[in-house]
């Protein structure tokens, strides 16, 4: 349940960068939502619950997002959803936070710490940031797909949103 | 006028066409059998020096028409009727323009699928367009018909050749002849 203060995302982004052989492949999930409250003079009591529909993922290509929503990699029938939900958020310079939280893919939980900056213009706050996944840490690309000389491990998410009362 | 116009190709010339000829027809076949496989690691593998391969040839046709800008071609034998010689020149521009589309779309088609790609893992090229399905669609569907128009081409071009080896026996050929 969302409480006081709550906001959630007005529009944005989740792209992901992927390598497969020395050269970089972009994705996108279309759809997520969240749940988050941020208060830069009451961190303690700002949070970030983030859901992503993993099944909304966009490849521009059928065949890469049939292989990709399959059992080898996200295995979406069974695990539909990512979620990331956090714990703690420290600033770390001018507008600049970590956020630590926990992140769950494919049946695994991971601890994860993921930049972010926000930033104020007319139009309200956005919040944006970079991190990179190691997809073998959760079993993404498994079997003939785990060894990473054709596709690498790393894999950096890029995050943009807008954020709305 | 057969004076100032060269009897033979130039080396370069000869050299390029070859070269060239024998690359278009490794990048087809190849294009042609990874398109069916399943996707695996191998397929990846092998689009990415199918790639590298079309971008190789996209340069070197690039350098093909500056040479040939440069140094002038014989000119086709007199037996030819004005009509015919006409026909050759425009399935000789038909060529290059292909062999410029071909790599050019297939490229296109690889940025519009967010794939990028770097030159013998070496030098990044921009991707052309952003990411975006429909657009990768459109261009995945030139690259196929502009090579099916490239072998439909060729062999008309190579029937050619043999006619007037074989039929005319005008001595054509050795013009082309490394
Ligand atoms: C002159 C050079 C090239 C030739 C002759 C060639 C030929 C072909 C052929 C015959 C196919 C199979 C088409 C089909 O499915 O019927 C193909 C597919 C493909 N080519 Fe090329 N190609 C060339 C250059 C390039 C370049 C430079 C790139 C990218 C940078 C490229 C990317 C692709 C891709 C991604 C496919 C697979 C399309 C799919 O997803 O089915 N090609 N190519
Ligand atoms: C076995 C295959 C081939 C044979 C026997 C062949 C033969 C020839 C010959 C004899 C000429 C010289 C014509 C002249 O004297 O005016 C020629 C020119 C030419 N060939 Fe080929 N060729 C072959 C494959 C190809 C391929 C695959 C391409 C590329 C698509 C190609 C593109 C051209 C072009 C563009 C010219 C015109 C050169 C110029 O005037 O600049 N050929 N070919």
């Amino acid at each position: 349940m969302s409480q006081s203060g709550a906001e959630t995302i007005g529009s944005g982004q989740i792209t992901f960068t992927g390598t497969q052989m020395g050269a970089s492949v972009q994705g996108n999930f279309r759809k997520f939502s969240a749940d988050l409250h941020f208060d830069p003079q009451d961190l303690p009591h700002s949070y970030a619950h983030i859901t992503i529909d993993l099944g909304s993922i966009d490849l521009a290509s059928e065949e890469s997002e049939d292989e990709i929503k399959g059992k080898h990699w996200l295995n979406i029938p069974s695990f539909p959803q990512a979620h990331f939900d956090s714990s703690d958020i420290r600033i770390v310079g001018p507008n600049q936070y970590l956020v630590w939280g926990l992140f769950q893919l494919k049946g695994v939980s991971k601890p994860l710490r993921i930049p972010l900056k926000m930033s104020y213009d007319r139009n309200g706050r956005s919040a944006q940031g970079r991190f990179t996944l190691k997809r073998n840490d959760f079993g993404v690309g498994d079997g003939t797909w785990s060894a990473t000389d054709t596709v690498a491990d790393e894999v950096t998410v890029d995050y943009h949103f807008t954020l709305v009362p | 006028m057969s004076s100032h116009s060269p009897a033979k190709f130039t080396p370069v010339a000869i050299g390029l066409h070859w070269i060239m000829a024998a690359g278009l027809a490794l990048a087809f076949g190849v294009g042609q059998y990874m398109s069916g496989l399943e996707l695996s690691p191998w397929k990846l593998k092998i689009y990415t020096w199918h790639k590298w391969l079309g971008v190789t040839l996209f340069l070197l046709v690039w350098m093909r028409m500056a040479w040939r800008s440069t140094h002038r071609p014989p000119a086709l034998p007199a037996t030819m009727n004005r009509r015919l010689q006409k026909l050759t020149e425009i399935a000789h521009r038909a060529l290059y323009v292909l062999m410029v589309l071909i790599p050019l779309t297939g490229w296109l088609h690889s940025s519009a699928a967010g794939v990028s790609v770097v030159y013998f893992n070496l030098l990044p090229l921009p991707n052309l367009v952003p990411k975006d399905k429909a657009l990768s669609h459109l261009f995945e569907t030139l690259h196929q018909a502009l090579n099916w128009t490239l072998l439909v081409l060729v062999l008309g071009h190579v029937a050619a050749a043999f006619k007037h080896q074989f039929v005319d026996r005008d001595q054509l050929m050795a013009r082309m002849r490394p």
